[in-house]
């Protein structure tokens, strides 16, 4: 972690996230993890791995 | 007889048709711009802004050859040198999200997250289409407004 890296906490469940899930950024004013927005958008699905893992 | 496998959520995932009470309801892969323009990783930038602008768009999808989505430009990523190849410019790996999602929760996540657009993809990741925010806004809108008027006026 770097002097310019900000430690992020989703806003939901407070987890240690490096960066907002839905946004994608690292500075977000209600950042959110990938298990908190799949859940809140009804996604139960996890997002494709393109090199078949 | 042809019994479908997967789950429900695979089945709305796809953007196949379903039935009942929210079946009506607009959702991301209904609002979704098919019509983006998409590129290669090999591609320069300055073709692929030049070919973007001239459709009158700001974002484009980098695709691969079974149209997985692999990046995206916004607009920030289309002002960058146009010597650049596609793969050095894109946003690599984009949050992505599926047809079925509600285009209100799409809507309010995208307003409260000031995101522009959002690829809707399969779950296996090929594109559906681009949802920008203000069709996501506009439709949800018209869903609000269309349930005020058949509740009556009550909300």
């Amino acid at each position: 972690m770097t002097e310019h890296d900000v430690a992020m906490t989703c806003a939901t469940c407070q987890s240690s996230i490096d960066r907002c899930e839905f946004c994608e950024e690292s500075v977000c004013r209600s950042p959110i993890c990938y298990h908190c927005v799949a859940e809140a958008l009804g996604e139960a699905l996890a997002h494709p791995h393109t090199h078949g893992g | 007889m042809f019994d479908y496998e997967d789950g429900k959520l695979d089945w709305l995932a796809a953007g196949l048709p379903s039935e009942g009470t929210n079946a009506q309801r607009p959702r991301a892969g209904d609002v979704a711009r098919k019509d983006v323009p998409t590129c290669r990783l090999d591609e320069r930038l300055g073709d692929v802004m030049d070919r973007t602008r001239e459709a009158g768009w700001d974002a484009c999808v980098v695709l691969n050859e079974e149209r997985v989505v692999f990046g995206l430009l916004r607009s920030k990523e289309l002002e960058a040198s146009p010597d650049l190849r596609i793969e050095e410019a894109m946003r690599p790996g984009p949050s992505t999200f599926r047809p079925f999602v509600s285009i209100e929760e799409m809507a309010a996540f995208m307003m409260e997250h000031d995101l522009e657009s959002s690829p809707i993809t399969t779950s296996d990741g090929r594109l559906v289409g681009l949802l920008r925010r203000e069709d996501a806004a506009k439709a949800a809108s018209e869903l609000h407004e269309r349930e005020h008027h058949s509740n009556g006026g009550r909300t």
